[in-house]
């Protein structure tokens, strides 16, 4: 698509639990800076892909390339090291922490101050802490929670809980960000809010790959969108191009006679 | 003479021990999730590794308190690195039967190593004891209570402030989560244990100057129970009040009701109030109150 390498390339990835098999054989890029979308109904498999990519999962066979690394079979931790940032499907936030610490755990890897010096709270620490407390208080603004800085996350409105959840991700500075139904359960406005932030994190430079099960939702926002359906990649391409395919419009709504989703 | 002043200092100091080794038992839930039914061994280890150093070596107690919570630090290790990780994600169960295990295993070995005579703690402090408003309490008891709320305060600023402490919490409250940030579960769940490891020596060594140093030191760590559950697993703050709860209890009970059942009660008193707070407040006084969400 583009002279760049893309910033995620994925080739030939099985995946199987006791036989049944999830992903068969699944290849696709992400180019970099984009906004890639990953739809397909659900069971499709995508929680899955996205396990694999961020070594939750191991793979069966085939290989996950990011940033210009091979990241197959990474551990969880040294995948966040990289630069690739997952939210999770049903929310993986801290939720006896206060929205604040969420996104201070963000900056963990940020932080340079080692165990002795953090634990005496030597000066250039305090120093560090107060760089890291503004660049929370800024991304608190950015995503318009300041006034719940202090309340315990698990409190908060399922809504808002991703709103956290995507503050806590952009905190670490992702060069990759993988969003795992960042949309579901929420109201229109909510959705509306929610496209117009991760379009303000594609627009700063992050490459979004944004999981979703709802086709009408990232239509008008994908660079690029492929398509998933019983662990195959069934479509690939521009959004005009993949809500047209056959294939997909089958998967989504059956084969006889159906009009093309918008 | 009035003796309840006397009584409820007694249950305070009691209860600032207390409130110690319980310490090294809620980092280690904070930090890995682990309940570790060992923590009352590794206090028997501690107050042992404390014995020989100022006993037998001889060493001045600035000297082998210390030598004593860095090499009971590097045996937290030792447990994380040996029992903890090989059963990384299995079920809590199965680290609860290792801890058991753990447990069993310490008591054989402490007196394979140590022989099985009790020891004294020598005490470093001056016989003579302190005068608190009329009160008459050992030195050693104000010098080991002093060390315990210092030491308690030390973890909670850690807990509070830190890098690696906002890692512990985080990885307590999320593992998957907390993965995804880059967070090294290994890492926090060795320095939990390697802090339980330290809070255990120091128990030890406190303890040891009381009751003496054999197998029975591992008993004290039942009362962490009730500590624990009265403060909320998951509480530094409650452990200190839950510590001072259980100790007045004990005090008080040891006085006033041991003469009418003809003794032991002081001990049973902590474990009763252990199954009137599971009743009344399951997740404590300070723990978090979980809200269910449909």
């Amino acid at each position: 698509m583009s002279e760049v390498a893309p910033a995620l390339r994925v080739q030939d990835l099985c995946l199987s639990f006791a036989g049944v098999k999830t992903l068969q054989s699944v290849s696709f890029d992400v180019p970099t800076g984009a906004l890639a979308s990953l739809i397909g109904p659900n069971g499709a498999g995508k929680t899955s892909l996205v396990n694999c990519l961020t070594g939750y999962y191991r793979p069966d066979s085939g290989r996950i390339e990011a940033l210009g690394r091979n990241l197959t079979g990474l551990r969880p931790d040294r995948v966040a090291r990289a630069g690739i940032v997952r939210t999770y499907q049903n929310v993986g936030l801290f939720g006896g922490l206060s929205v604040a610490d969420n996104l201070l755990a963000g900056r963990h890897l940020r932080m340079r101050s080692g165990l002795l010096a953090g634990g005496l709270s030597l000066p250039w620490c305090t120093r560090e802490e107060l760089a890291e407390r503004e660049v929370v208080e800024d991304l608190l603004a950015l995503l318009e929670i300041g006034h719940l800085r202090t309340v315990p996350a698990g409190r908060l409105p399922y809504g808002l809980q991703k709103r956290v959840e995507l503050g806590r991700a952009l905190a670490m500075e992702p060069a990759l960000l993988l969003l795992d139904e960042p949309m579901a359960g929420m109201n229109l406005g909510e959705k509306r809010d929610m496209v117009r932030l991760i379009r303000g994190a594609r627009d700063r430079g992050v490459t979004v790959l944004l999981i979703e099960h709802d086709m009408s939702v990232v239509m008008g926002v994908s660079d690029v969108v492929a398509v998933l359906d019983f662990g195959h990649l069934i479509a690939y391409g521009p959004p005009d191009q993949v809500s047209h395919d056959p294939a997909v419009v089958a998967a989504y709504l059956g084969v006889d006679d159906a009009e093309p989703v918008r | 003479m009035n003796v309840l002043p006397q009584l409820l200092l007694n249950g305070v100091i009691l209860g600032a021990l207390y409130a110690l080794i319980s310490v090294g038992f809620v980092l280690v839930v904070k930090g890995s999730g682990v309940i570790n039914l060992a923590q009352g061994e590794l206090v028997l280890l501690g107050g042992y590794v404390t014995a020989w150093l100022l006993g037998e070596r001889g060493l001045p107690a600035v000297v082998a308190v210390p030598a004593a919570m860095l090499l009971m630090a590097a045996a937290g290790l030792v447990v994380e690195r040996v029992v903890v990780r090989p059963l990384e994600n299995q079920s809590m169960l199965a680290l609860l039967m290792a801890t058991l295990a753990l447990a069993t295993i310490l008591q054989g070995l402490v007196p394979i190593i140590f022989g099985s005579e009790p020891r004294s703690i020598p005490s470093p402090f001056n016989a003579a004891p302190v005068s608190v408003a009329g009160l008459q309490v050992p030195r050693v008891n104000v010098w080991s209570m002093g060390i315990a709320l210092a030491f308690i305060a030390l973890v909670a600023v850690f807990f509070a402030t830190t890098r690696y402490g906002l890692a512990m919490r985080a990885a307590s409250d999320h593992r998957l989560a907390a993965q995804s940030l880059g967070i090294r579960i290994r890492r926090v769940n060795a320095i939990a244990w390697a802090i339980a490891g330290a809070a255990a020596a120091f128990g030890g060594f406190a303890w040891g100057s009381v009751l003496g140093v054999d197998a029975g030191l591992a008993l004290v760590g039942i009362f962490v129970f009730p500590v624990v559950i009265l403060g909320g697993i998951d509480s530094l703050a409650g452990v200190v009040v839950g510590g001072l709860v259980v100790g007045i209890a004990e005090s008080l009970a040891t006085w006033y009701v041991d003469p009418l059942v003809g003794g032991g009660f002081g001990l049973v008193a902590p474990l009763l109030l252990l199954i009137v707070v599971l009743l009344v407040r399951p997740y404590g006084l300070f723990g978090r109150h979980e809200i269910g969400r449909v």
